[in-house]
């Protein structure tokens, strides 16, 4: 029902219908947000990033043609456009792998979300994990992506795109189990 | 539990949400950027230059269309990961990115045999139809029952041509031609009709089971059969149906639609409803849709002669002593229907009829009004709900027709607007209505449901299109009334519908 339902809204946007334009929007936005931020860890940095997201996806929508879900097409490109910002940020200031995690009583956006303990400290621990696994963690488990086509988003094999996850999955797990410790 | 072991639950669960501000600024942007695409799009989807029109008798293409709708409206989702390049769920956009259709159909058409009542028996009646929607043009072979026989059914052939603002008719049965000039917004709000509403529109809500039950090799192309069995709520009852498509994985060529019925639930026989064949994006040579000579046939006018007549072409019926004239109807985004008629009486001039009339305030008071719409049955035959639509005025004008001989005569058009005495959502494309009207008749006031009217769908974005387009069209200035646009409309159908709950 999804799918279907998505590939009528985008045939409806690409008609000009904004009601078709609002109904997509609403539906994903909340989640493409979600992601954004898990990637970048910036609310402000992640709203342009869906905004930039939004914007591009009306301006090709002339051509465009949905071969899979559009969540997953959207969740690619917040993604590729999040990738984007860390690889600039990098060049400007630190590798992000380096920056320490953001702690419970900093500014960072996760402690928006984080409402108990078990999401802070996941929000911490997933801040520390390289960009890479973040984002193959993030787009399986929250965008609900296959691992085939994150594999295909990000121009990786889809063994690949498994052991990233499994890698990150493992870090995860290690860095809330010695958090857990404490 | 250590927060490990909730890894998976915890990030699905995790939310964040945008703010307020941004959440305004990222929407309005994206709908800004869809409005300047949509402006900078050159000649609106072609719908200018496609002159494609096949005029009221809807029934006949309706049949086949049925089909198409039948199949559209039963798509399945399926994964994408592991569906063939082309399933059934690409279908609506196969054929909306279509370019020319050329469908040949076999339609099994059911009555009582006229020895033995309770037997059913069926005259087998052969159609074809090619459809340019680059060019615009339309042309139709077709049976049709004879209505001048009594006891024997026979059917004659008939053929429609649709091309620009011209029609031709030709009925080989009584050897009679006929021609129409077309209204340019009813030409452009037919074809929207055909490609759009049968091909294009489906709503997510009416998609059920359509499953894969196997594979078949027609001319060296191998199709996936996809098939979806439902009951169908028509006028006559619960009847069980059977759709198949076939579908080709590798191309998303569809080849063949086949549709069965059977008479009731208790019915152990498949009998065979529609079978057509679909070619897609074939080239349709000129002449297939050229006008022809028929020397030999009675012809009711001239393509000179032809005229578009009242009512955007709709023409005029007597109810009481008045002429009648219903113009056009639209279904609007929240379900409201907007409805352009017209009457005429010798006895009562209309001028002062319409003035000081207020919009969402009552009708004018003319020799017949539209106090209300009813639901008919779809072109599918389905029940209608049980609604009923209370009209209030939204605007007027007056068109001057000038004819042939000088002769001038004058109409003046209510449109008004219609909403719902309960909550409905506008349905996914365009339906019948029945209209209620109340009229003189012999010196008396009587009210009745009187003939049908066809309501367009229409969406926000094709507003001015075609409700503005056709109030242009019957107004002397060419100008639509200026307080009619579709936010107004919106906001008065909303605030009728707050006065009839109260």
């Amino acid at each position: 029902m999804g799918l279907m339902e998505d590939k009528l809204l985008v045939q409806r946007c690409k008609r000009g219908s904004k009601e078709a334009l609002r109904r997509i929007y609403e539906k994903y936005k909340n989640d493409l947000m979600v992601l954004a931020v898990a990637l970048l860890n910036d609310t402000s940095a992640a709203e342009d990033v869906v905004h930039d997201v939004f914007v591009s996806f009306v301006q090709a929508l002339e051509g465009f043609r949905l071969t899979g879900t559009l969540k997953g097409y959207l969740a690619t490109c917040v993604a590729n456009r999040a990738r984007n910002v860390n690889r600039l940020r990098r060049s400007h200031t630190v590798a992000l792998d380096e920056v320490e995690p953001i702690g419970a009583d900093s500014n960072g956006a996760y402690e928006s979300i984080a409402c108990n303990e078990q999401l802070q400290q996941l929000s911490r621990a997933v801040a520390q994990l390289p960009c890479q696994q973040r984002e193959v963690v993030v787009l399986h488990l929250r965008a609900g992506m296959k691992f085939r086509a994150i594999a295909k988003s990000q121009g990786i094999s889809v063994n690949t795109a498994k052991s990233r996850y499994r890698y990150g999955m493992d870090k995860l797990r290690s860095i809330l189990n010695s958090e857990a410790k404490k | 539990m250590k927060p490990a072991d909730n890894i998976n639950r915890l990030i699905k669960e995790s939310g964040v949400s945008i703010s307020s501000e941004a959440d305004k600024r990222i929407l309005n942007d994206a709908l800004e950027h869809l409005e300047r695409v949509r402006q900078t799009k050159p000649a609106e989807t072609g719908l200018d230059i496609w002159r494609i029109v096949m005029k009221s008798k809807m029934v006949r293409f309706a049949a086949a269309a049925a089909v198409i709708l039948g199949v559209i409206l039963s798509l399945r989702v399926f994964d994408s990961a592991v569906a063939p390049a082309y399933g059934i769920s690409d279908l609506p956009e196969l054929l909306c990115d279509a370019r020319t259709l050329h469908i040949k159909s076999t339609i099994w058409n059911y009555a009582p045999d006229p020895n033995q009542p309770e037997l059913m028996t069926a005259t087998i009646l052969p159609e074809e139809r090619w459809i340019d929607l680059e060019n615009g043009r339309f042309r139709r072979i077709s049976h049709e029952p004879d209505p001048y026989t009594r006891g024997v059914r026979r059917y004659f052939r008939s053929e429609a041509f649709r091309d620009g603002e011209y029609a031709m008719d030709i009925e080989h049965g009584r050897r009679l031609v006929w021609f129409n000039r077309l209204s340019k917004v009813k030409r452009q709000l037919d074809m929207k009709h055909d490609v759009d509403t049968f091909l294009r529109m489906i709503e997510p809500e009416q998609l059920v089971e359509f499953s894969n039950v196997g594979q078949e090799k027609i001319d060296g192309t191998l199709f996936d059969i996809w098939q979806r069995e439902f009951t169908f709520d028509s006028i006559a009852g619960a009847v069980p149906k059977k759709v198949r498509c076939w579908l080709s994985p590798s191309s998303g060529e569809l080849g063949r639609v086949n549709a069965w019925f059977k008479t009731s639930g208790d019915d152990t026989t498949w009998r065979p409803m529609y079978f057509m064949e679909v070619e897609r994006d074939v080239p349709l040579s000129a002449s297939i849709f050229a006008f022809p000579d028929c020397v030999a046939y009675k012809h009711q006018n001239t393509l000179e002669s032809a005229t578009v007549g009242e009512g955007l072409g709709a023409g005029w019926f007597f109810m009481g002593n008045a002429k009648v004239s219903l113009a056009v109807a639209f279904i609007l985004d929240d379900g409201s229907i907007i409805l352009g008629w017209g009457c005429k009486s010798d006895q009562q001039p209309q001028e002062n009829a319409f003035a000081g009339l207020q919009a969402g305030g009552e009708l004018p008071t003319i020799p017949v009004v539209i106090y209300g719409l009813k639901p008919g049955p779809t072109e599918l035959g389905d029940r209608p709900p049980e609604i009923s639509y209370v009209g209030r005025h939204l605007a007027y004008t007056k068109k001057t027709y000038t004819w042939k001989n000088g002769k001038k005569t004058a109409w003046f058009y209510e449109w008004a607007i219609y909403v719902a005495t309960q909550q409905v959502s506008a349905s996914p494309t365009g339906r019948c209505f029945n209209i209620l009207c109340e009229f003189e008749d012999a010196g008396e006031r009587k009210t009745e449901v009187g003939n049908p009217i066809y309501a367009y769908r229409i969406f926000e974005h094709e507003f001015n299109r075609f409700v503005l387009g056709a109030m242009s069209e019957l107004s002397d200035n060419s100008q639509p009334p200026t307080h009619v646009t579709y936010d107004s409309v919106m906001k008065l159908s909303e605030q009728i519908r707050a006065s009839l709950k109260k």
